[in-house]
C-alpha cells in the first residue's frame, strides 16, 4: 500500500531575504504526503506560506532546508508532471484560447498535429467548445480560468497545483466551476493524480478536499508579512 | 509639488542648523554664482570676424563646458514653460486644439538644425553685434529639440487645482523622463549649433561644441579626447544635481503599486529634504499654491458650458475652420513661390530621391539596432538586479552627445579610406538607439511574474519563449522606442551624413546631406526644399508605418 507518494515534502523551510537585510521565515518544518488520487487542501489566512509552499512544489523557488521528492526524485526544477492554476489565470493575452492550451505541449516537443489534437480535446472536455480562437480579453473571468485549467490539463500532469483558482471569480461562477471540475474529477476523466488546492474559503476546502492542512501565522503579527 | 519637503525629518531638526543646511545652502550659492558669472559673458560684443575666440588650450574646457551647460539650462526652462502654457491653451480651447495638436506633431518632425538655419539670421539680428543673438540662436536650437516632445507627454489639462493637484503629478514621471530623454537630444544640437555657418553669418559660441568643432578643423584627436572626458563629467554632474534628485522626488508619483523595487535615491534631494533653512525658504511658495486654489474661480459647470457652445457657436466653428484653411493655403501659396524662384522642380524630384536613400538608412539602422538591443534590453529587464546596475549606465550613455564621438568615427574612415555612403550611416543612430534600449527593458520588467512563472512551470524555453512569451511582452515598448529611434536618426542625419576632418570632406547621398550643404552655402530656398522633403518623408512615415503599428501593438500585446 505505501508505496512511494506523488509528492513527500519533509521538514521543508523557505526564508525570504527583507528589503532592511533582515530575514523573514516564512515556512518551517513543513511535512506532507499526497497519494495517489487525492485533494490536499491548504487552508490559512494571507501570508501565511501557502502560495509560497506551492511555489517550493512547483519548483519555481528553492526551500532553505528539508526536500521535496515527487516520485521518488528532488524537486530541484520544475518538473514536467507539476503544472499550476494561477488565481490570475495567467494567460498570455496575445494568444487565442487554442495557442494558449497548445503553448505547454510545445514546450514537450510534440508533433504538431497530435498538440492540436490535444489541445482541442482539453478544451471540449472543460466547456470552451467553440471559443477555440477567442482571445482572453473577449472571455468572462470565468471562461478564462476554464482555460487556465486546459492548459494545466492537456499535457497530463501527475499533480496539478491550484493558487486559490476559484478567488478572482464571482460567488456563482467559482460555484460553477468548481462542481465541474469535481465532476470531471469523480468521474475520472481528468488526466491527473493528485490535487493540491490553495485557498483562504474554509467551505471550499471542504467541499473540494480529502485532506485539508490548515497554516497558522505566528504570534507577532510583524513577523509574517504578507506574501500574496 | 505643493509640499515638496517631505514632514520626516520635523522630529530630528529642532536643534538649528544642521549640517545638511550648511550643504543645501553651498548648494544654492554656487548656483547663484555659476549663473551670474556665465551671464555676464553675454553682453560681450561679438568678436571681430576672423578673429578666433575658440582656443584648444584644454584649461579653458571648463569655461567652455559651463557655457554649454547653461545654454542647455536655458533652453530646458523654456521648454517646460511652453510644455505648460501650449498645453494649456490647446485643452482651454477646442478650436485651438485642433490646430496646436497636429502643429505640434508637424513640428516634431521638421529636423532640428533646420531650425537653426533657417533662424539664425532672426536671432542675430535681435541683438546686432552681441554676443546675446547667436546666443538666442543656439538656445532656440535645443529649444526645438526639447520642447515639442515634452509638451506631448503633457497635454490633457483642467482646472488650476485638478492641474497641480491631480495632472502634474500623474504626468511628473512621464514629464521627468522626458526631459531627461529630451536632454540627450539637446546636447547633441548644443553641441551641433554653437558652431554654425549659414551662408556668411558665421556663429562661433565659446562652448564645448565649437572647441570641437576647432579640434576637427586642426585634426587634433587629443583635444577631442579632452572634450569627450568633459562632456562625461558635464553629464555626470547634471546627473547628480538636476535628473537624480527629480527621479528620486517623482517617485512618488508612480502610480504602480509594486512593492519590492528599490526607490531611486539622490543625496542630493536627501540634503535639501534633510535641509530645515531650504524648507523655510519654500513654505511660502506652497503656501501661495494652496491659497490659488481657493482664490482662482471655479471652472464653469462643463455641461452647461457644452450647451452654450452648441447653440452659440455652430457657425463661429465654421469661420474659425475656413480661417484655417484660408491661412494653410496662404501659407502653400507662400511656400511653393519662394521654393520655386530658385529651385527647378526637376530638384525636387532629387530631393526626394535623397529623402528615400535616409529613409532606407534610417530603416536597415533601426533593424540592426533591434537585432542587437531586443534580445539584451529583455535579459536585463528580467534581472531586477542587473537593471538597477545598467540603467544608470545607459541613461549616461544615451545622455551623451553622440556628436561628440564623430571626429573619432571620421578620422577612421578617412584612414581606412571606407565609403562614405554606408560609414557614415551609424553615426545616425550612435545616440538614438539607446531609446529602443530603455523601451525594451521598461517593457521586460512589466511582465507579471504570473506569466513568467507559467512559462518557467510548462518548461518554455528557447525560441518557443522567445517567439510566445517574451517579444510580444515587449513589442509595444519597442515600436515606442523604435519610433522616437526613428525620428531621432532623421534629425541626426543632418549632422551624421556630411562630415568633415581637417580639409578632408565626407558626404553621404541623403537628404540630411542636402539641408547640410545648403546650409553651409546660405541657400534659404533650398533649405526650405530639405526641410520640407523630410519633415514630409517623416509624417508620412509616421502615419503610414509607425502609428498603425502602435495601434496594432496596443491592441493586440496590451497586458492586462
Amino acid at each position: 500500500m505505501d508505496a512511494a507518494p506523488l509528492l513527500d515534502v519533509r521538514g521543508v523551510r523557505k526564508i525570504f531575504p527583507k528589503p532592511d537585510g533582515g530575514e523573514l521565515l516564512v515556512l518551517d518544518g513543513i511535512n506532507l504526503k499526497v497519494q495517489e488520487g487525492e485533494i490536499v487542501g491548504l487552508l490559512g489566512r494571507s501570508g501565511s506560506g501557502k502560495s509560497t509552499l506551492l511555489r517550493l512544489i512547483a519548483g519555481l523557488s528553492q526551500p532553505a532546508g528539508g526536500s521535496i521528492r515527487y516520485l521518488g526524485q528532488a524537486v530541484d526544477r520544475p518538473a514536467p508532471g507539476i503544472v499550476m492554476v494561477f488565481q490570475s489565470f495567467a494567460l498570455f493575452p496575445w494568444l487565442t484560447v487554442l495557442e494558449n492550451v497548445e503553448i505547454g505541449l510545445q514546450a514537450l516537443g510534440l508533433p504538431q498535429d497530435e498538440t492540436r489534437r490535444r489541445s482541442l480535446a482539453a478544451i471540449d472536455l472543460i466547456g470552451l467548445d467553440g471559443f477555440e480562437s477567442a482571445y482572453p480579453r473577449e472571455l468572462s473571468g470565468g471562461m478564462r480560468q476554464r482555460v487556465g485549467f486546459a492548459r494545466g490539463l492537456v499535457v497530463h500532469p501527475n499533480i496539478l497545483l491550484m493558487d486559490e483558482p476559484f478567488s478572482a471569480l464571482d460567488v456563482l461562477t467559482a460555484e460553477t466551476l468548481r462542481t465541474d471540475f469535481l465532476d470531471l474529477w469523480s468521474e475520472g476523466q481528468l488526466p491527473i493524480k493528485g490535487v493540491i488546492l490553495v485557498t483562504h474559503n474554509i467551505e471550499e476546502a471542504v467541499l473540494m478536499c480529502d485532506r485539508i492542512l490548515v497554516f497558522s501565522t505566528q504570534s507577532r503579527p510583524d513577523h509574517k508579512r504578507d506574501q500574496g | 509639488m505643493t509640499h515638496p519637503i517631505l514632514p520626516i525629518s520635523v522630529g530630528k531638526s529642532r536643534r538649528g542648523l544642521s549640517v545638511w543646511d550648511v550643504v543645501a545652502v553651498l548648494l544654492v550659492l554656487a548656483v547663484l554664482v555659476f549663473l551670474a558669472q556665465a551671464s555676464r559673458e553675454l553682453v560681450q560684443p561679438l568678436p571681430e570676424p576672423g578673429a578666433r575666440s575658440i582656443t584648444l588650450d584644454p584649461a579653458k574646457l571648463p569655461e567652455y563646458a559651463t557655457r554649454t551647460t547653461l545654454r542647455m539650462l536655458a533652453a530646458m526652462t523654456l521648454s517646460l514653460i511652453f510644455t505648460f502654457t501650449y498645453a494649456t491653451w490647446a485643452a482651454k480651447s477646442r478650436r485651438a486644439e485642433v490646430v496646436l495638436l497636429p502643429l505640434l506633431d508637424i513640428l516634431q518632425s521638421v529636423p532640428i538644425l533646420g531650425f537653426i538655419s533657417v533662424s539664425v539670421v532672426f536671432f542675430m539680428s535681435l541683438a546686432p553685434g552681441r554676443v546675446l543673438g547667436a546666443e538666442y540662436a543656439a538656445v532656440f536650437a535645443i529649444f526645438t529639440s526639447q520642447a515639442w516632445n515634452m509638451a506631448f507627454s503633457f497635454f490633457r489639462f483642467g482646472a488650476w487645482m485638478r492641474f497641480w493637484r491631480l495632472e502634474v503629478p500623474f504626468a511628473m514621471p512621464q514629464l521627468i523622463w522626458n526631459m531627461m530623454m529630451s536632454m540627450s537630444g539637446g546636447w547633441f544640437f548644443v553641441v551641433a549649433s554653437e558652431a554654425v555657418s549659414v551662408g556668411d553669418t558665421t556663429v562661433t559660441l565659446p562652448g564645448i561644441g565649437s572647441y570641437i568643432a576647432l579640434a576637427i578643423e586642426r585634426r587634433d584627436l587629443a583635444a577631442i579626447g579632452c572634450a569627450i572626458g568633459t562632456m562625461l563629467v558635464v553629464i555626470l554632474i547634471y546627473d547628480q544635481l538636476l535628473f537624480r534628485p527629480l527621479v528620486a522626488w517623482a517617485d512618488r508619483f508612480r502610480f504602480e503599486q509594486e512593492a519590492g523595487l528599490t526607490p531611486p535615491r539622490s543625496w542630493v534631494l536627501t540634503t535639501l529634504r534633510r535641509s530645515r533653512l531650504v524648507k523655510w525658504a519654500t513654505a511660502p511658495f506652497g503656501a501661495a499654491l494652496r491659497w490659488s486654489y481657493r482664490a482662482l474661480p471655479q471652472p464653469n459647470n462643463p455641461s452647461a458650458k457644452r450647451a452654450d457652445h452648441e447653440r452659440a457657436t455652430r457657425w463661429v466653428d465654421r469661420i474659425w475652420y475656413a480661417a484655417v484653411v484660408v491661412v494653410a493655403l496662404i501659407a502653400l501659396w507662400e511656400i511653393t513661390r519662394f521654393v520655386s524662384a530658385r529651385v527647378a522642380i526637376s530638384e525636387v524630384g532629387k530631393t526626394v530621391l535623397f529623402g528615400l536613400a535616409t529613409m532606407t538608412r534610417v530603416f536597415v539602422l533601426i533593424a540592426i539596432a533591434s537585432v542587437i538591443w531586443v534580445p539584451i534590453g529583455v535579459s536585463i529587464g528580467l534581472r531586477p538586479g542587473l537593471a538597477r546596475i545598467a540603467q544608470p549606465i545607459a541613461q549616461f550613455l544615451a545622455a551623451f552627445p553622440a556628436n561628440i564621438l564623430f571626429p573619432i568615427a571620421v578620422s577612421a574612415i578617412v584612414t581606412f579610406q571606407l565609403d562614405p555612403n554606408i560609414w557614415l550611416s551609424p553615426l545616425m543612430i550612435l545616440g538614438t538607439q539607446w531609446y529602443i534600449l530603455f523601451n525594451v527593458v521598461a517593457g521586460a520588467s512589466t511582465i507579471p511574474s504570473e506569466l513568467r512563472d507559467i512559462g518557467t512551470n510548462y518548461g518554455i524555453r528557447g525560441w518557443l519563449w522567445w517567439r510566445k512569451v517574451a517579444l510580444p511582452a515587449v513589442f509595444p515598448f519597442y515600436v515606442t522606442g523604435a519610433i522616437t529611434a526613428s525620428g531621432g536618426s532623421w534629425n541626426a542625419s543632418v549632422v551624421a551624413e556630411v562630415a568633415n576632418w581637417g580639409q578632408k570632406h565626407l558626404q553621404a547621398q541623403g537628404v540630411g546631406a542636402y539641408i547640410a550643404q545648403a546650409t553651409e552655402a546660405g541657400d534659404y530656398h533650398r533649405i526650405v526644399l530639405g526641410i520640407a522633403v523630410m519633415s514630409a518623408f517623416v509624417v508620412i512615415i509616421n502615419r503610414v508605418f509607425w502609428r498603425p503599428l502602435y495601434r496594432y501593438a496596443e491592441r493586440k500585446f496590451r497586458l492586462g
